[in-house]
């Protein structure tokens, strides 16, 4: 078995302990051994100081790079932000101009099935209430839902102009919603702002189109005003009637007063009337002082 | 100082049992809001006796001030205002000729048709009017006969918006009033057609909303915020990030059908759905009872909740229905109908 592994890694270690031991025979001087020795350690530390050099030079030399490539990424960058930011400054600016769009009146987004209208009304550059119509665009055109108030005549408007002039039915629509916002907006201020001036409840219904309160100007009796407005596209008044409360005959001076009245409702917006109101009551305070 | 007029007993029950309904934690807004008493008297009350006592106070108050019918019946129409929910509503549509006449609505000429009517009908009637918000008014009408006076504690309410087609009524035991109502209402508000809607809740906010088309009120425009693009009904959000939906496009397209059908919004509250089926039945077992019946199938399906449509909006989500839901229970609030006949065709 053991001649056998001669060859092998047995044979081997046998061969360099034959070799040792004649080294060992010619027995060298130690001097001379230790030279060597430490001829030797000289070299490995000469060695290592070398590779400890190159290594440092390989390091330095990859950072150089690394910097310099860094660096023209970095440059890349900043002309992709900047352009970015001009990109988002764009599209913001866009936004805002389709939002914008709600105070020319009339606006609308692009839906799936058609296109949202958005009716904003306004009265006497004041912004009032918005109401959107949700049109799904087929054959026929048909309103798929809608925030117009039941009282306005939508129905009646859609089957007059809906399917043969669109543009005749967003019109008219736009008509009656803003004249109701209108007659709202100077029904509500007197409700709120003047109420000082009325001596009972104002009266009114849905449509704002009847109106009905009694008030009072000066120290002097009271007067009813009864505002009709027949025509649903108007905010002024179709017909004033303005009549004294009690009994006792007016003297020509309330005759003129009530006649200059119901003239006033006729032609200017009802809270433009109490204002002036207002100013005169003013004006005779500050005289009377 | 003369002794104040001892009041009619009938009208001093009607004043005790009033206020024995009013809970005593809002019997200061109500009195308030009915503004029948001054605010010293109001001040002189004492809400920490026992009710049967300050019953007796409230009605010396009352006869102080020489109350009548109608103040009494203003009293329970804000007690009835403030309690809504215990009235279930009946909705009315009503009709007029499609001609060009702008509708002039002038509340006193309606409110004096009506009550000219409902007298000359029947010779004992209380008819009571408040105005309320919303350019409306609360009608209570308390019953009589040519014989007997007016049953107080028996009244139908209405509830009119001016220059709408619909009109709100609590539902009355008194069926046989329902068409002389019906005339009045419509003759007052210058319809000519009057029509009982298959709607019924009682909650009357939710009745308006549906009438009134205002709900489901998000519109696509330029200036709203878009609606959540994230697939949820509040139930993944603070779900762990270690859990991973498998079946998210599945789970996306039925949130995405919902959204549709049902809107984001809160819908409006109903309690129930009816439908009465007169159908012939359609089984998957050949042979049984039911089968190769040629009569239809009587029978009444009934849906309750405290709040329907949300419920039915969050089948689909939950897993439990199908995504889209059934026509006939997405349809509820689009056709304003919760009473349903349904028939083979």
């Amino acid at each position: 078995m053991m001649r056998k592994m001669k060859s092998g890694v047995l044979a081997h270690l046998e061969g360099l302990e034959a070799q040792m031991n004649r080294a060992c025979k010619r027995s060298e001087k130690p001097w001379r051994v230790q030279a060597r020795e430490s001829a030797l350690g000289t070299k490995i530390r000469e060695l290592r100081r070398l590779r400890d050099k190159l290594k440092a030079e390989v390091k330095r030399r990859q950072q150089t790079t690394e910097k310099a490539s860094l660096a023209s990424t970095e440059c890349d960058q900043t002309v992709e932000t900047r352009e970015q930011e001009a990109l988002e400054r764009k599209r913001e600016s866009v936004k805002a101009i389709l939002q914008a769009y709600r105070f020319t009146g009339l606006s609308g987004k692009l839906t799936s099935r058609g296109v949202c209208v958005c009716i904003s009304t306004a009265f006497e550059g004041n912004l009032l209430d918005s109401y959107f119509v949700d049109l799904v665009i087929e054959k026929p055109l048909r309103i798929h839902h809608h925030s117009i108030p039941v009282f306005i005549p939508l129905e009646k408007i859609a089957a007059k102009y809906l399917q043969t002039d669109l543009q005749h039915f967003l019109f008219s629509l736009c008509e009656a919603l803003n004249a109701y916002s209108g007659r709202k907006y100077q029904a509500d201020r007197l409700q709120g702002e003047f109420a000082a001036f009325l001596t009972g409840p104002l009266q009114r219904n849905s449509l704002c189109n009847l109106l009905s309160f009694t008030y009072k100007v000066d120290q002097s009796s009271s007067f009813r005003a009864r505002l009709l407005y027949e025509d649903l596209t108007v905010t002024l008044p179709t017909d004033v009637t303005v009549t004294p409360q009690g009994t006792e005959a007016l003297s020509a001076l309330r005759e003129e007063q009530r006649a200059a009245h119901e003239a006033l409702f006729r032609t200017e917006p009802l809270h433009k009337v109490f204002a002036s109101f207002a100013r005169e009551e003013e004006l005779s305070v500050s005289v009377a002082s | 100082m003369g002794r104040t007029r001892q009041m009619d007993v009938n009208l001093a029950e009607f004043v005790r049992r009033t206020i024995l309904k009013i809970p005593m934690a809002k019997m200061m807004t109500i009195l308030k809001t009915w503004g029948f008493l001054s605010e010293n008297q109001l001040q002189t009350l004492n809400f920490k006796q026992r009710k049967d006592s300050f019953a007796q106070d409230l009605i010396l108050q009352c006869e102080e001030n020489r109350a009548t019918i109608s103040d009494v019946a203003l009293l329970d129409i804000v007690y009835t205002q403030v309690h809504q929910h215990q009235k279930i509503w009946n909705v009315f549509h009503m009709n007029r000729k499609p001609d060009e006449e702008v509708d002039i609505f002038d509340m006193e000429e309606f409110k004096r048709t009506f009550k000219k009517i409902l007298h000359r009908a029947l010779k004992n009637v209380t008819v009571s009017f408040r105005d309320a918000e919303d350019d409306s008014v609360w009608i209570r009408i308390a019953w009589g006969t040519q014989h007997k006076k007016p049953n107080q504690y028996k009244p139908t309410y209405v509830v009119y918006r001016s220059q709408t087609p619909y009109a709100f009524t609590s539902s009355s035991p008194l069926k046989g009033v329902v068409p002389l109502l019906g005339q009045a209402l419509m003759t007052a508000s210058r319809h000519h057609q009057i029509v009982q809607m298959d709607l019924r809740s009682r909650h009357l906010d939710s009745l308006k909303a549906i009438v009134f088309k205002q709900f489901n009120q998000e519109f696509e425009n330029h200036n709203s915020i878009t609606p959540l693009q994230e697939g949820t009904l509040g139930l993944d959000i603070n779900m762990d990030s270690r859990i991973i939906h498998e079946n998210t496009v599945e789970k996306e397209r039925v949130w995405r059908v919902t959204q549709e059908t049902f809107g984001v919004s809160p819908p409006p509250q109903l309690e129930f759905a009816q439908y009465k089926l007169e159908t012939k039945f359609k089984g998957d077992l050949c042979g049984g009872i039911l089968a190769d019946r040629e009569e239809p199938l009587r029978c009444l399906i009934k849906f309750s909740s405290p709040n329907l449509l949300e419920a039915l909006k969050c089948l689909a989500p939950a897993g439990i229905a199908d995504a889209p839901l059934s026509p006939l229970l997405t349809c509820i609030p689009n056709k304003a109908m919760n009473y349903f006949k349904i028939r083979d065709k």
